[in-house]
């Protein structure tokens, strides 16, 4: 295969793409990131190049594109964001890379997009609707080209995933609508597949390829199998109309757009069928595909080792920072663990507190409490204060924001009563909790000498 | 002309080399002179690093996490960042034992100096009343090294402490929170000049508000603590890449001084060194020696050189520090107020107490927080990392802590000696000291009046964050070898050359007197000049 030139590598889909593609027999694989990629135990093959910059950074990648036979177009921005922030990372990001791969006589263009291009309600829905223009960019940019469409993409450190689990989490689980819209699915793994397949068969005939997983099933059905998957049990269910809610959540969007969990756009999941249709591509494939069951349970990663490491970051850092963890902050932490003794379970105490925290953020933070005050040099409390660190040291976008939101004296006043008294509850709660067990088990480790 | 032979590279011995290079002497320093990193990215401030460097995690905390700073017992908010720890690294073999004291060691080129925070006080009349020299001639060689380092500063209500001089540059602008502390104090000035006999004004550093040679003037990126990259902080190591140019100068690195060889007139033949990273000893012939490697180095060498030749077990009485005490504090007017990354980063204000003794000058920085790593501040606050982080993004431009620096006298208790070793190796230094009976009442003194200013000017200080720093942790060490009107033993002249030693010379802070409570830095390399223009 000749040179391929990949943009999003440090992305979900990416980084997977990239572990697989780094295998096959390509001449050079120039990734373009704005971050550097996590060096996962898999890569460090020398095919693979990074460039670091954004898609309007023309001049770090023009020569290197120049080289390559074919585009895999991955970059978007999800999540939330604002408006404008879509338009200009996900339309005119792919404008001004197309324009560049004709200037480099790059032949071959295949654009990642979502089944969320063809929802027929995108009122609001700023990153469906940005898809959408950016693959009208892609059919009218004279490259030959493919535009691919997938499902929901679940797999391990699925920011879809872990938000749905999230919500089919809770003690009664909210659902949007009366529930019955369709989804589909479809594995990580699968999506690299798909994307392998196109490429190795030279299949850039101006489609655009819906592609999902083997079985489509309810919303409500899904965030139910969850609950099933994580307690055995099934879920209590609490319908939320979306008559009420998209009226509401409209009038807040125009005051607090920023602060909201959930956004008019992103409850188009709920509105909008997500189910694909078949294409001969996804006929071939759908014998192999990955089932839901497999999808919903916890995999082990190969690292037996890392694996509850990486889960215990992606808690802690929703607790310190919201958001999940990039791969970039999680392979710091996982590295800072392989390289320093401070960050290894010591007493029977120590590991007390980390089984606690590791549940999730909420319990996270029910630890912290009273770490905070009686077990400030706990194992756990040295690894949050290290993703603390780590998050601080990477960009303001990967990790801490750093910003005032609240700078009327009297609306900040207001917030810290309010954080004042939920920290008092969850000290008074862990306190309940944690000191009959400190009691019981004895102290945490120290650490030894001047320093770590 | 003598061929010289210096020992260290920090301020001291940096402006002695450069004063007797540009007499025309041939000049030999011998350093361990571990050397700076390369600066990265010198056009990125603080924010646009974090995105534009390929590992942030490796710059800001090092290959082995070492900038993480994790809840320690030694309560200090902050560590050297990795990019700076080339000026605490220790040669191979090298140790210490020390009772009251945690002191500093720097083997850099440039020495610890590469790692201050640049202020730049000079000593008054009063303060060197106990040195054997005439105070117009420190007068005069403060005004060459502003000349040469650029230093920034006004006259403003600092200057009844700190003596004018020439030479100044004129100040950069003040930050949102010292600006906001000038207007404040300028407000409550009356109450606090009459009342606490505190007074405010702008620190002097050594930074540049405009160019000077090569080097660029400050561009505001906020990245002082992980080392100015275009050269316009000043550091040690500039002067030495100016003694560098000179076809007179050999500079040689890698060796760390053991001890020097006398002949029977007591005039020193040559100084035995060892590879910093081990080896056999070299021997390097001395016309005459100029020791530069700070107090507690130089000691060393002087312990060691008369254990040598004599098997004398020496004490040296008189070992000084400045005692610190930080005071972090919450600008209430402030608060929930943005802050602006761009901008010098290290304190910018002084809070100057008259003790009424006018040698009991209480010294206090004032730096408010710009830049920095918050994790170390987040961690100290007493609730959970998710809530300390809210309420330090809301409280970050209110932030700041203040140094307050108290003077140190020489006592015969407080002592340097050494305890040798079994092999033909250096010995091991071995420090004693114990605080002054009275200091404690003075510690308390000093804090119940910063205090009181600092809520004068709307600031409290949050309980539980005052920090009473261990002796040695100011690195302003000095007396040990003190300077004397008339000759005795263990002492130095005027010159700062031995009375036991004649063509021995101490150019560093052992010859000190007295210690007032400013940072010695800038007085260093003012006597190091002053040494270098008279006795040589």
């Amino acid at each position: 295969m000749k040179s391929i030139f990949l943009t999003g590598a440090s992305g979900f889909v990416g980084h997977h793409l990239l572990s697989r593609l780094c295998f096959e027999p390509v001449a050079q694989i120039f990734c373009l990131t704005r971050r550097p990629l996590a060096v996962t135990p898999q890569l460090g093959h020398d095919n693979v190049r990074f460039l670091h910059g954004s898609l309007s950074d023309v001049a770090v990648y023009r020569d290197f594109l120049a080289q390559c036979d074919c585009v895999i177009h991955l970059a978007a921005l999800t999540g939330k964001a604002p408006p404008a922030e879509y338009f200009r990372s996900n339309v005119e990001g792919t404008r001004i890379l197309l324009e560049t791969c004709r200037s480099a006589g790059v032949k071959k263009f295949l654009f990642v997009s979502s089944i969320a291009a063809g929802f027929s309600e995108k009122q609001r829905y700023y990153y469906a609707q940005s898809k959408e223009q950016a693959e009208q960019l892609v059919r009218q940019s004279g490259l030959r080209h493919t535009i691919l469409r997938p499902t929901m993409i679940f797999g391990p450190a699925s920011p879809v995933q872990a938000g749905l689990e999230r919500l089919a989490a809770l003690p009664v689980v909210p659902v949007f609508g009366d529930g019955r819209t369709p989804v589909q699915p479809i594995h990580v793994g699968d999506v690299a597949e798909f994307i392998m397949s196109i490429v190795a068969a030279e299949r850039f005939a101006g489609e655009t390829l819906e592609i999902g997983g083997p079985q489509a099933l309810s919303i409500e059905d899904l965030l139910r199998r969850m609950r099933i998957h994580r307690t055995g049990k099934d879920a209590l269910t609490l319908h939320l109309p979306l008559s009420l809610l998209i009226p509401a959540l409209t009038a807040l969007e125009v005051l607090a757009y920023r602060f909201l969990p959930i956004t008019v756009g992103q409850l188009a999941t709920f509105r909008n069928s997500g189910t694909i249709q078949p294409n001969s591509l996804w006929q071939q494939h759908a014998p192999q595909l990955r089932s839901l069951d497999s999808m919903l349970t916890r995999q082990p990663a190969a690292g037996a080792e890392i694996a509850p490491l990486a889960r215990e970051c992606n808690v802690f850092a929703r607790f310190l920072s919201g958001p999940m963890p990039s791969p970039y902050v999680l392979e710091k932490y996982l590295h800072a663990h392989a390289r320093s003794a401070a960050f290894t379970d010591a007493t029977r105490f120590d590991r007390a507190l980390l089984a606690f925290a590791r549940r999730g953020p909420f319990w996270t933070r029910l630890t912290d409490s009273f770490a905070c005050l009686f077990a400030r040099r706990s194992v756990f409390r040295r690894k949050l204060i290290l993703l603390a660190a780590i998050l601080e040291s990477v960009p303001p976008e990967q990790g801490f924001l750093d910003a005032v939101r609240f700078a009327n004296p009297f609306a900040l006043a207001l917030v810290l009563a309010a954080k004042g008294l939920a920290f008092a509850a969850c000290l008074l709660l862990s306190v309940l909790l944690f000191l009959p067990l400190r009691i019981a088990l004895g102290p945490c480790g120290e650490l030894g000498g001047e320093s770590h | 002309m003598d061929r010289v032979v210096i020992v260290g590279s920090g301020p001291s011995g940096a402006h002695f080399a450069l004063s007797v290079l540009q007499k025309g002497y041939d000049v030999t320093l011998l350093d361990v002179g571990y050397a700076k990193p390369p600066a990265v990215n010198p056009e990125d401030n603080f924010i646009a690093l974090k995105r534009n460097l390929a590992d942030p995690v490796g710059y800001f905390l090092g290959e082995d996490y070492e900038g993480v700073v994790l809840p320690n017992p030694k309560k200090e908010y902050y560590g050297i960042p990795p990019s700076k720890s080339f000026a605490l690294r220790r040669p191979r073999g090298f140790a210490f034992d020390s009772r009251g004291f945690a002191p500093f060691f720097s083997f850099a080129a440039g020495g610890i100096a590469e790692v201050w925070t640049g202020g730049c006080y000079p000593f008054n009349a009063e303060e060197i009343a106990d040195f054997p020299f005439d105070f117009s001639e420190l007068l005069r060689c403060y005004g060459e090294v502003a000349r040469r380092i650029g230093v920034i500063g006004v006259e403003d209500d600092l200057a009844r402490f700190f003596p004018r001089h020439d030479g100044l540059l004129p100040p950069l602008e003040l930050d949102f929170h010292s600006a906001r502390l000038m207007d404040d104090y300028a407000r409550r000035r009356a109450h606090l000049n009459a009342k606490l006999r505190c007074y405010l004004g702008r620190t002097r550093i050594a930074t540049l508000s405009r160019d000077l040679g090569a080097r660029k003037k400050c561009a505001s990126l906020g990245r002082c603590l992980w080392g100015c990259p275009n050269g316009a902080f000043y550091t040690p190591s500039l002067t030495l890449d100016e003694c560098r140019a000179f076809p007179n100068f050999r500079y040689l690195p890698g060796l760390r001084v053991s001890h020097f060889r006398c002949d029977s007139a007591r005039r020193v033949t040559h100084v035995v060194a060892f590879p910093a990273e081990g080896g056999p000893p070299q021997e390097i012939p001395v016309e005459r020696l100029v020791l530069a490697a700070g107090t507690l180095c130089s000691s060393q060498i002087y312990l060691e050189s008369i254990y040598r030749s004599t098997g004398e077990l020496l004490r040296l009485p008189g070992l000084m520090d400045n005692r610190q005490i930080l005071m972090p504090f919450v600008n209430l007017h402030l608060l929930g107020k943005p802050y602006n990354p761009e901008s010098y980063q290290y304190h910018q204000l002084g809070l100057g107490i008259d003790t009424g003794d006018p040698k009991g000058y209480v010294h206090g920085q004032i730096t408010t927080l710009k830049t920095a790593m918050l994790h170390p501040i987040m961690q100290n606050l007493p609730c959970d990392l998710c809530t300390a982080r809210f309420l330090v993004d809301h409280l970050h431009t209110a932030l700041g802590v203040i140094n307050v620096n108290l003077h140190d006298t020489r006592r015969p208790g407080n002592y340097l000696t050494i305890s040798p070793s079994k092999d033909s190796g250096p010995s091991q230094l071995v420090m004693h000291y114990e605080p002054a009976p009275e200091e404690e009442a003075r510690v308390r003194w000093a804090i119940s009046t910063v205090r009181k200013a600092l809520l004068a000017l709307g600031c409290v200080v949050p309980p539980g964050m005052l920090h009473v720093r261990p002796m040695g942790a100011s690195v302003h060490y000095a007396g040990t070898l003190p300077m004397s009107r008339t000759p005795g033993r263990h002492t130095t002249s005027e010159l700062c050359q031995s009375h036991e030693f004649p063509n021995l010379f101490l150019v560093d802070g052992a010859t000190y007197p007295f210690l007032p409570a400013k940072n010695v830095t800038f007085t260093l390399m003012a006597n190091a000049i002053r040494v270098a223009e008279r006795a040589f």
